[in-house]
C-alpha cells in the first residue's frame, strides 16, 4: 500500500535508482539522458549549456506543476525554483541510472507538494478554485470548458495518484521514469495510475455525454 | 523478465496506462498489441479506457512562456565550480595560511620524536659496551637533546 498523502523526501543528488520493475522498458537511462553532456559544461560554470537544459526541461516542468498545483502562475514560479535549484547542483551531480530530468521532476513534485500542504492549511477546499461548471461563452472556450473540468477532477484525486496521472497519461513518460520520479516501484506506480484512472472515470464520464458536446 | 499476456493482465494494463498503446510499458507493448487483436473481451475494455483518454486530452497545457524563459536565465546566479578533494580538504584545515605552518611543525615534531626514539636505543646499546662510560654519557647528553638542538651543536664544532 503506498501513503497516498505522504511527503516525498528531498531529493537526492545522485540519480536515482531505477525502481523494482514488473516490466519496464529501456528509456529513460542515464546512459541515454540528453542532458549529461550540458550538465557537465555547466557543471563548469557553463551558463549557455544549463540554457540548453532549461530550454529543454521548462516546459514539462510547467506542466507538470501547473497540474499540480492547477495553477499557472504558481507553476512558473515552482519551474524557476527547480531549475535554479538544479543549476546550483550541477557540479554535485553524479550520473547514475536515471536522467537528470527525472530528478528535476521529482524535485519539483517535492515543491508541489510543499505548496499544496501550505494551502491545506489556509483552505479547507483547495479544489474550489478549479471548478468551473459555467456554460462555454463560445465555440473557442468549449474545449476549455472540458479542460476545466478535468482539471476539477484532476483536483480531487489524491495527490500522489494526481502525480502518477500527470506523468504518465500528460508528460507521457516511461513507466520506469515516472516510478523513479515518484520514487516508487512500477507496481505502486501502476495501482496509483489505476485508482487515479478509475477516480476520473467516475468523476468524468457520467457527465461524457455534455463534455463532449463541448467538444463536438 | 517473461510475461504472459492475459485477459487480467491486459485488463490492469489498460486500466492503469489508458487505451494508447504508445503509453503501455515497451516489454508489453508487443503482446498486449497482439492480445488485443485477438481477444474480443479487449476491445470492450479499450472503448472505455480511450473515452476517459478523449476527455483527459482536451486538458492542453501552454508551453512556458519566452518571458519566462528569458526570467529563469537571467536569474541564474554565478556558476558554483566544481571543487577537487584535495581543495576541499585544504579548505577543511583552514588554507595555506593556517595549513602550511600546521603541517611543518607536525614535520619537526614528527622528526624529533623519531631522533628521541632512535637515541634511546642508541643510548642503551653504548650503555651496554664495557669502558665506554664517559663516551656513553656524552653521547647520552646528546641524543637527549632535540634534532635542532643536536644540529646547532654539531653546527658549532665544526672548525671555522
Amino acid at each position: 500500500m503506498v501513503p497516498e498523502l505522504s511527503c516525498p523526501s528531498e531529493p537526492r543528488l545522485l540519480a536515482p535508482p531505477l525502481p523494482s520493475s514488473r516490466a519496464v522498458n529501456g528509456a529513460g537511462h542515464a546512459g541515454d539522458d540528453p542532458d549529461l553532456a550540458d550538465l557537465r559544461r555547466a557543471a563548469d560554470g557553463d551558463q549557455v549549456a544549463y540554457g540548453r537544459i532549461v530550454s529543454r526541461n521548462i516546459d514539462a516542468i510547467t506542466r507538470v506543476a501547473e497540474r499540480m498545483l492547477g495553477s499557472r502562475a504558481e507553476a512558473e514560479d515552482v519551474a524557476q525554483d527547480v531549475l535554479l535549484r538544479g543549476w546550483r547542483q550541477t557540479a554535485n551531480w553524479r550520473a547514475g541510472e536515471a536522467r537528470f530530468s527525472t530528478w528535476l521532476h521529482r524535485v519539483a513534485l517535492s515543491r508541489c507538494t510543499d505548496r499544496l500542504r501550505a494551502r491545506r492549511e489556509t483552505s479547507l477546499d483547495d479544489s474550489a478554485e478549479f471548478v468551473d461548471r459555467s456554460p462555454p461563452l463560445d465555440a473557442r472556450l468549449q474545449q476549455q470548458s472540458v479542460a476545466l473540468r478535468v482539471r476539477a477532477a484532476l483536483a480531487t484525486l489524491a495527490e500522489r495518484q494526481r502525480a502518477a496521472v500527470v506523468l504518465c497519461h500528460f508528460e507521457e513518460m516511461t513507466n520506469i521514469e515516472a516510478a523513479a520520479a515518484l520514487e516508487i516501484s512500477i507496481e505502486a506506480l501502476e495501482s496509483l495510475l489505476a485508482r487515479g484512472r478509475r477516480a476520473l472515470r467516475a468523476a468524468l464520464l457520467p457527465e461524457r455525454a455534455a463534455l463532449i458536446g463541448d467538444l463536438s | 523478465m517473461n510475461l504472459t499476456m492475459n485477459l487480467q493482465r491486459f485488463a490492469a494494463l489498460i486500466d492503469a496506462y489508458g487505451a494508447e498503446p504508445r503509453r503501455w510499458p515497451q516489454a508489453e507493448r508487443a503482446e498486449a498489441l497482439a492480445f488485443a487483436n485477438g481477444d474480443a473481451r479487449a476491445a470492450a475494455l479499450l472503448r472505455d479506457a480511450a473515452a476517459l483518454d478523449a476527455l483527459l486530452d482536451a486538458d492542453v497545457s501552454a508551453p512556458a512562456t519566452a518571458t519566462a524563459r528569458r526570467a529563469l536565465l537571467a536569474a541564474l546566479p554565478p556558476p558554483v565550480l566544481r571543487v577537487s578533494r584535495g581543495q576541499e580538504l585544504l579548505a577543511l584545515l583552514g588554507g595555506w595560511r593556517i595549513a602550511l605552518p600546521a603541517m611543518a611543525m607536525a614535520l619537526v615534531a614528527g622528526i624529533n620524536l623519531g631522533a628521541t626514539a632512535g637515541a634511546v636505543v642508541f643510548s642503551t646499546t653504548e650503555t651496554a659496551s664495557p669502558g665506554a662510560d664517559s663516551a656513553s654519557t656524552r653521547d647520552e647528553a646528546r641524543y637527549s637533546q632535540g634534532f635542532a638542538e643536536r644540529l646547532l651543536l654539531d653546527l658549532q664544532q665544526i672548525p671555522q
